[in-house]
């Protein structure tokens, strides 16, 4: 049915409806999912639209060169948008941006539309680094970005999962399917930006993971209570025995339900082994996150003051700490990254606390004061790879250094490097670590990012 | 002898009093450092009551700090003590210090005394405006059996076992009670009457703190609060250009739209544009990009060296220039060498300017449709 015929039925059942009339015969579609066969052919693949994606895509299509975003969900963003953890921090360290360019381009953004107030940067946050957590409009975010990468001619393509990536004649060919499409994208360097390493597991590259991942957290917000009144010794005894009578998971709510009810939700919640790598994982942790905010929900609403307990917001699915990660050409250690070194090929900074969720909650173990860690390109590229590179938690590091590198901020930083080394090398035909690191550092700086040790 | 070693005893306890009554004033360091003329006693309604204030003034009728006695017991599990306090704050509403009346003392569980270091880390956890102290009850506070093991989230705040490092250690309620005093009502009442004495030299005043928050503070006191002057705005114009993103982030807000439409403060604005880095011309772009007609001397020092802007800054850019139409010669002359960018998200900006204005020049012109057939 073409495009004109199908809005003028749907007229046709608005205007049914509205006088009260039968609507005329519709007209019948034959095959309405049919799967289309496409080829494309691009100078970059950007798998995963989410922190690193997002801003790899923009740095690309900001280069010059032709670049595709694969995002196997309805919006961009990742973790900041469908998982809710619209705070990206950290941005800034002792007083100075360490985070710059499309990344804080985006965030500032968000800030100023949004009429939101930024923490005053240049006091150091102490122990207490959210002080320096920039709290964004998730939505609003997601409309942005989305509306940035189009600007720069980035060609997003939802719905959209790659299900094979080979290598053969300096170029990758990047299988994917989607809703009604099958296609064929044939490009010079390929980004995987999924956050588990996926792109890097199809092409046949090692992926490292320990027995035990972090926590994963589905955002949610409630109401419908005043603390103040609350009887919290009452509700902490009850809490006890729900979990003894094995109603309630002591590891979901880290066995504090006055933590719960005093943040109102926000990120407090803990399922344990949350895996976002494929469908049937993450359905797993979507549908336990949503079983234990039921549950607990329900408990809630029998105890006195809690009668009225709501859910006031809930995210559309858990969000995700840690899955694979690459094995890369560098692994970033923990003693890396709590001594700050500096490395000949770093393209970023990061920092952040190492900061290991478990079963008992998280305690933070702060930088010392004027260390901030840097990401070396190796890291971004898996051994035995060519124009290949990734972006974002799947960093090759160890799970200490991980545990901090993950945050948004790092990701970002790691989601411009990626993109302007695969940029460069589709301009000098070369693969990312063959690249002059020094012209990697001027794209960078060009497009206002920050590189360590220069700018 | 005994009568004798009684005496002594005694004699001991009161020097040691007395040396500590000499050091009862724990004070940070002050937004302004002017010297204190008068007084001013003002009456203030709080939810519990009138209560007042001391409203310390400088000769230029500037307040240099507020004070309040808080004379209250402070109860948990049935035990009370008295608190007889002073809290000072400073015009900015940051907590500045604390003293206590002659004879006065604070003391932790058992009733013993604090020692000088705590008294001096009760000043720096009262100091602390974003303390966990101002997001939990008082019971999570306590190290109670059945809550020791609590955990709470890092990003929203910290483990009970971590809030232990807030308090003062034997005085937990005393740090709390007096840390909310600080961060309460009169905070706020505080605020309200130095923003009622507020004007352009006051907050260049404040500008001068020594204390960031201060400067922060004065930053966002500005539109709405006093009317621009030549030392402000140059001021103002000095906190852009520098180092610190978060001055430099108020300042530009505090630029009304009133100040914006000025051409002096555009050029100015155009001025630093050119030596900002990429956050602080994306900041500018966005602020000029409000303005309702930007001058052309502004315009003009913006296009200059246009092509050594990355592509996001031309793209920004040049849509200023098409939103207030200003296509002179000059700025043409500009744009045209970057159809000619090897980068072609560039090289199209420069070309979706020049395809619908007019061109006289009949090489641009030419450089415009040849582009066309690429």
């Amino acid at each position: 049915m073409k495009r004109r015929s199908a809005l003028a039925s749907l007229g046709a059942i608005s205007f049914g409806i509205n006088s009260n009339r039968l609507s005329p015969l519709q007209e019948v579609e034959k095959e309405p999912y049919q799967v289309k066969k496409q080829s494309f052919d691009t100078d970059v693949v950007v798998v995963g639209g989410g922190t690193a994606g997002v801003v790899a895509a923009i740095q690309v299509a900001r280069a010059g060169r032709k670049v595709i975003l694969i995002e196997n969900g309805s919006q961009l963003g990742g973790t900041t948008t469908t998982g809710g953890v619209a705070f990206p921090g950290i941005f800034f360290a002792w007083g100075k941006q360490i985070i710059g360019g499309i990344g804080w381009e985006m965030v500032q953004e968000a800030v100023a539309l949004n009429d939101d107030e930024l923490p005053n940067f240049s006091v150091p946050h102490g122990r207490q680094h959210w002080r320096h957590q920039v709290r964004l409009n998730g939505q609003l975010y997601a409309m942005l970005i989305e509306e940035k990468c189009v600007e720069a001619g980035v060609a997003i393509r939802y719905y959209e999962t790659p299900t094979s990536a080979v290598f053969a004649k300096d170029s990758w060919k990047v299988q994917t399917i989607g809703k009604g499409t099958n296609n064929e994208i044939r490009c010079k360097q390929l980004i995987d930006c999924t956050g588990n390493g996926f792109v890097s597991s199809l092409a046949g590259y090692t992926l490292l993971r320990e027995p035990e991942i972090q926590p994963g957290t589905l955002m949610f917000q409630i109401g419908g209570y005043d603390i103040d009144t609350l009887d919290m010794k009452m509700i902490q005894s009850a809490y006890q025995k729900a979990i003894e009578r094995g109603e309630l998971t002591k590891t979901d709510f880290r066995n504090n339900i006055g933590g719960l009810l005093r943040s109102q939700g926000d990120n407090i919640q803990h399922i344990m082994g949350a895996d976002s790598t494929t469908s049937d994982t993450h359905t797993i942790a979507n549908i336990k996150g949503r079983q234990s905010l039921l549950s607990t929900l329900r408990f809630l609403r029998t105890l006195p003051g809690l009668e009225k307990t709501k859910i006031i917001d809930v995210q559309n699915e858990t969000a995700i700490r840690e899955t694979y990660r690459i094995d890369g050409h560098y692994k970033i250690t923990h003693e890396d990254y709590v001594t700050g070194k500096m490395f000949d090929d770093a393209i970023s900074y990061s920092y952040y606390p190492i900061d290991v969720h478990d079963e008992n909650g998280v305690v933070p173990d702060h930088l010392a004061e004027g260390i901030v860690a840097t990401i070396p390109l190796r890291s971004l590229v898996p051994k035995g790879s060519k124009n290949f590179l990734v972006a974002g938690r799947c960093v090759s590091s160890d799970r200490l250094a991980n545990s901090a590198l993950r945050i948004q901020a790092s990701c970002m930083g790691m989601g411009q490097a990626a993109g302007a080394a695969a940029a460069l090398g589709c301009k000098l035909n070369k693969s990312p670590l063959d690249i002059p690191i020094l012209e990697i550092h001027r794209l960078i700086r060009e497009n206002g990012g920050i590189v360590p040790g220069i700018s | 002898m005994r009568t004798v070693c009684s005496l002594l005893a005694t004699l001991l306890v009161l020097i040691s009093d007395f040396a500590s009554s000499q050091n009862r004033r724990f004070f940070l360091e002050p937004s302004l450092s002017l010297k204190i003329e008068y007084e001013n006693q003002i009456k203030i309604d709080l939810e519990a009551g009138s209560d007042h204030l001391i409203q310390y003034m400088s000769a230029e009728n500037y307040p240099m700090m507020y004070a309040r006695n808080f004379r209250t017991e402070v109860c948990y599990d049935n035990q009370c003590r008295l608190l007889n306090v002073n809290l000072y704050w400073n015009p900015t509403g940051r907590y500045l210090g604390f003293e206590l009346p002659e004879r006065e003392f604070l003391s932790k569980a058992e009733h013993e005394k604090f020692t000088m270091e705590e008294y001096n880390r009760l000043n720096g956890i009262l100091a602390d405006q974003f303390s966990p102290l101002g997001a939990i009850a008082y019971e999570v506070l306590v190290p109670k059996r059945d809550t020791l093991d609590l955990q709470v989230d890092a990003v929203t705040s910290a483990t009970a076992k971590n809030l232990l490092d807030y308090v003062v250690e034997g005085a937990a309620f005393t740090t709390y009670k007096m840390w909310h005093f600080v961060y309460g009502e009169t905070q706020k009442k505080v605020i309200g009457l130095t923003e009622e004495k507020l004007t352009s030299q006051l907050i260049l005043k404040l500008l001068e703190s020594p204390d960031s928050n201060d400067k922060i503070w004065a930053l966002n006191h500005i539109e709405g609060f006093v009317e621009m002057t030549p030392d402000l705005r140059e001021r103002l114009m000095t906190l852009i250009s520098g180092k610190s993103y978060s001055y430099a982030e108020r300042a530009i807000n505090a630029l009304n739209p009133t100040e914006m439409s000025r051409v002096e403060t555009q050029v100015l604005l155009a001025q630093s544009f050119v030596n900002a880095d990429y956050s602080i011309r994306k900041l500018l772009i966005s602020k000029l990009m409000g303005v309702a007609l930007l001058s052309n001397q502004a315009s003009d020092i913006l296009v200059v060296n246009l092509s050594t802007y990355s592509g996001e800054i031309i793209r920004e850019l040049l849509g200023l220039l098409k939103k207030n139409k200003h296509y002179p010669l000059t700025v043409i002359k500009e744009v045209a060498p970057i159809l000619k960018s090897e980068n072609s998200f560039i090289s199209k900006q420069a070309y979706n300017f020049l395809k619908n204005i007019p061109i006289e020049d009949p090489e641009i012109k030419k450089q415009v449709e040849n582009y066309t057939t690429q």
